[in-house]
Parts: structure tokens; C-alpha cells; sequence
């Protein structure tokens, strides 16, 4: 039989560091009450980021050149003990695999499909037609947003996030929405470093003014949030930790709490969260997941509706406050940093 | 404000009780985190497995006696032991031997016997003091043993033969 041994530490080192974090951040959501959806779905990025990045220094060598700070779980002496039993081994093995092979089947498989070039073709011969009201909205939003925070701005010409010690500010780059001729119900942001809200009319026949336009702080909530450039980046993470089960359900938690954040920071700008929840309604209803942030991912457009109910009471029940200080973000994200580092 | 605080106090809390519960997990396992370096033992018995099965010589040179005067052993960075035989001289000049398994840059530490590290230091027993000799061998179980003594060299090769 082929000496699997040597992959025991990394498989082992990114699976404790993944189950860990799930167990903290399970434990935080517990013991603070409730964390804010923006907050959240910030740790949960930071969650499947630091246990790659662990994974990444550890086979450079890194970590062991550097034997600093106490040492809670001692990573190599456990490889040990689990190289020693045959059932052991073959337990963590399994579990990698079998993780390997659902996050294939259900993640990568289907965005490879999606990518079929056929697909694309399709998309590119749709008939692109001429509306205003999605401008007006955005105008409204751009307006609503100057009210809400005095530093950040939505421009067509700012792409990046920034942050002040004392309060996120968001800059939000979009080009002018794209409407779309279609009986579907589609609304989404596509494009890596330019990208633009694209809407079809049958979404323009199906919201009112209202929910319209907070449909559309939702996408541009996308853009400031975590754009589809982020985005790539977390799928680069999760590739990294193909094998590892913690970071498959970081990852779906991180996309349910995405669009509840999204709602929340929409909402912020709006203060139309009641309008936001009635164009989710519609839209469901209607049959058709949308509001995904990405049409392509078809992943998340499930998860979304596993989380309409959840959305749509979030909407209603929750108080509109504007996102919190990066203050308790850097200093969790220090703690959870450290934790993990005292597994090695 | 107050909130606020209350939120970094359990997240605080919640860490550190996290911490202390896998410290404790590893540690009920594991053992005690184990040294760095050499560490002197008084006896045979006192040596962990880990560092390796110590070896009894068949044939000691009549001034020696068993057990030896100076233990060490080392698990990290790297395991191994050294021993030291007990001379029942009171001769001056009278002959010793050191017996181990491991070489390596941590031989200096050892206490008093800087000379050792010399000597088998890189290239092995070419800086060893006037009179002495180095001999090594590879036993069954595939553990190179050292023997180092200002004995003759006939009498190295005896005991080494009879480890
Ligand atoms: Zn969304």
C-alpha cells in the first residue's frame, strides 16, 4: 500500500485548525449574544484565510523555523500517534477524501459546467435595452448613502474598501446597470475588476419603486462587502483546504451569512429594510433565486433559499444600525490568529 | 459602550477557555512538553524510552565500574543519550569511557564535557584531544553507537564490540 504518513501532520494541522475556528466562532455567536451579519461574515473570511495561510507556511517550512509562543495542540507528536494505528489513519483519510470529493461534486463541478462556453455564448446574445429607473434608484442610493456616512462614496470610478479605525467606510464601484431584455427574474453584479449590476425587464416589471431600489443597495452592498474579486480569492483559499470538512461548511456558512450581511448594510443605506424583505418575497415567490451575487454560481443561488426565511425575518426584525467599529473585528481576528497559531 | 465591552470580555473569555481546554487535552495525552537539550539523569532507570534503549557493555576495563557516574539523554530536537562509566580508580591519569548514540551541534551542552563535542564534531574524532579515540558501530536494529575513551585503542574496539 502507497506510505500515506507524511500527509498525516497537513491533513491534520488544517483540520484542527478549521474545526477550531468553527468551534470559536460558534462559541462567540453564543457567548456575545448575537454578532452583527457584517461582522460575521468578515470572521468567517478570516476563518477559512488563516488555517490556508497556516497551511501554506507550514509546507514552506515555515512554522517550525519559527518555534515561537506556547504550543497547545502539538501538531507533529499527534501525526505520530495516529501514523501508529492502521484504523487511525485510515479514518483521517477517509474523511479527507470523502471531503475532497463532496466539495467536488457540489462546488467545483458545477462552476466548471457553468463555464461551458456554450452558456456564455448564450448570455452574450441577450438584447441589452434602455431603462431608467434602475439609474434613479442607484442615484437614490448614492444620495441615501452620502447621509449615512460622510467618508466612503459610490462612484464609477472607486473600486476598494477602506476602513478608519473608528468606522468602515465603503467605496463602491459600479458601472451604470445593465438592463437586460429577459422573462427571467436576474439581477446580479458580474465582473472582477469593473463590475456592473446587470437587471432584467422582468425584474423591473415585478418591483416597485422601493423595492427596486433596494434591491439594487443589495448588489451594490456586494460590491463593498466582498466584490466578485474577493470572491475569487476565497475560492482560491478553498481549494487550498480541498480535503479538509471544516472549511466546506466555513465556506456555505460564509455564503448564507454573505447575503444577510448584504441585506443589513442595503438596509443601512436605505433604511427600506421592509422593502428589501417584500422584493426578496416577490422574488421567490416568483420562483426564482436571484439577488445571488453571481448568476453563475449555482451553489449559492441554493443556499439562498434555504435563507430567504431567515433573511426576510432578519429584514423585519432587526433594528437598521449601521456596521459596526473594524475595532472588535482586527482584535477577534488577532485572538483567533493566536489560537490557531498554538496549533502547530 | 457597555455592550460593546461586555462583547470583547467574552470573546476574551471564550478564548481563553478554549486555550486552556486544548492545553489541557494535548498535555493529558501527550505528557509534559518535553526540553529542549540534554538533560542529566541520576539513574539508567530515569531515562525515557523515547530517547532511546540504553545499552549495558559486556566488557569494561577492570577500573570501570557499572552503573555509570554521569547520565544524559535528550528527546528534542533530537533523541538520544550519553553515558559516562564510573572510574573505581584513584589514579589520576586513569582511563575513561563515554558511550551514546547521538551527534549533533547540542553536544556542547554537556556539561563539563566540552572536549566531547569537539571531538565529535564534524569531521567526527579528527579534534579529539591527544590519546583519545573515537569508534563507532551500527547495530541490528539500525542505532549507530559512539564509544569514546583515552583507553588504548584495542580496549575502544573491545568494549565497543561487546555493546
Ligand atoms: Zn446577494
Amino acid at each position: 500500500m502507497q506510505d500515506f504518513t507524511w500527509l498525516t501532520p497537513y491533513l491534520l494541522l488544517n483540520l484542527s485548525h478549521g474545526l477550531l475556528g468553527l468551534i470559536w466562532l460558534g462559541g462567540l455567536r453564543r457567548w456575545t449574544g448575537s454578532l452583527p451579519a457584517i461582522l460575521e461574515a468578515s470572521l468567517l473570511r478570516w476563518l477559512l484565510a488563516l488555517p490556508a495561510i497556516a497551511l501554506i507556511l507550514r509546507s514552506l517550512g515555515l512554522t517550525t523555523a519559527t518555534p515561537a509562543g506556547p504550543v497547545l495542540i502539538r501538531i507533529d507528536d499527534w501525526s505520530k500517534i495516529i501514523n501508529q494505528s492502521e484504523l487511525a489513519l485510515g479514518a483521517l483519510l477517509s474523511l479527507s477524501a470523502g471531503a475532497a470529493l463532496v466539495t467536488f461534486i457540489q462546488e467545483i463541478l458545477p462552476l466548471l459546467k457553468k463555464m461551458y462556453p456554450n452558456i456564455s455564448k448564450n448570455r452574450q446574445r441577450l438584447e441589452v435595452t434602455q431603462n431608467s429607473r434602475p439609474h434613479l434608484a442607484l442615484e437614490n442610493i448614492t444620495r441615501s448613502y452620502f447621509k449615512s456616512s460622510s467618508t466612503g462614496a459610490i462612484t464609477d470610478r472607486s473600486i476598494t474598501r477602506s476602513w478608519s479605525p473608528h468606522a468602515w467606510t465603503w467605496k463602491v464601484r459600479t458601472r451604470a446597470p445593465k438592463v437586460i431584455v429577459s422573462t427571467d427574474l436576474w439581477i446580479a453584479t458580474e465582473g472582477l475588476f469593473f463590475p456592473q449590476i446587470i437587471i432584467s425587464t422582468a425584474v423591473l416589471s415585478l418591483l416597485n419603486d422601493d423595492e427596486l431600489e433596494a434591491s439594487i443597495a443589495h448588489e451594490c452592498a456586494h460590491l463593498a462587502i466582498g466584490s466578485n474579486f474577493v470572491l475569487g480569492w476565497i475560492w482560491l483559499i478553498r481549494l487550498v483546504q480541498l480535503f479538509n470538512p471544516a472549511a466546506l461548511v466555513a465556506f456555505r456558512e460564509l455564503v448564507e451569512c454573505r447575503e444577510l450581511a448584504c441585506d443589513s448594510w442595503a438596509s443601512w443605506i436605505t433604511r427600506k429594510p421592509e422593502a428589501l424583505a417584500s422584493a426578496i418575497k416577490k422574488l421567490t415567490d416568483a420562483n426564482y433565486v436571484t439577488l445571488a451575487q453571481s448568476s453563475r454560481d449555482t451553489h449559492a443561488a441554493r443556499a439562498e433559499i434555504r435563507t430567504t426565511a431567515q433573511r426576510i425575518q432578519a429584514l423585519l426584525e432587526t433594528d437598521v444600525t449601521a456596521p459596526d467599529s473594524a475595532i472588535f473585528l482586527i482584535f477577534s481576528t488577532a485572538l483567533l490568529g493566536g489560537l490557531l497559531w498554538g496549533i502547530r | 459602550m457597555g455592550n460593546s465591552l461586555r462583547r470583547v470580555l467574552s470573546t476574551l473569555l471564550w478564548t481563553a477557555g478554549l486555550v486552556l481546554t486544548l492545553g489541557s487535552i494535548d498535555r493529558l495525552f501527550l505528557g509534559p512538553i518535553a526540553p529542549n537539550g540534554w538533560i542529566r539523569v541520576a539513574s539508567i532507570d530515569a531515562v525515557p524510552a523515547a530517547a532511546g534503549k540504553i545499552k549495558t557493555p559486556n566488557y569494561f576495563p577492570a577500573t570501570l565500574g557499572w552503573p555509570p557516574e554521569k547520565i544524559f539523554y535528550q528527546l528534542k530536537p533530537h533523541p538520544g543519550w550519553w553515558i559516562s562509566a564510573k572510574v573505581n580508580s584513584d589514579e589520576p591519569n586513569s582511563g575513561t569511557v563515554w558511550i551514546g548514540t547521538l551527534v549533533d551541534d547540542s553536544l556542547s551542552s554537556l556539561g563539563d564535557s566540552n572536549f566531547l563535542a569537539d571531538c565529535l564534531s564534524i569531521p567526527q574524532g579528527l579534534r579529539c584531544p591527544e590519546g583519545w579515540y573515537f569508534l563507532s558501530k551500527q547495530t541490528p536494529d539500525n542505532q549507530t553507537l559512539y564509544v569514546l575513551t583515552n583507553f588504548s585503542k584495542q580496549e575502544g574496539i573491545r568494549i565497543i564490540e561487546g555493546l
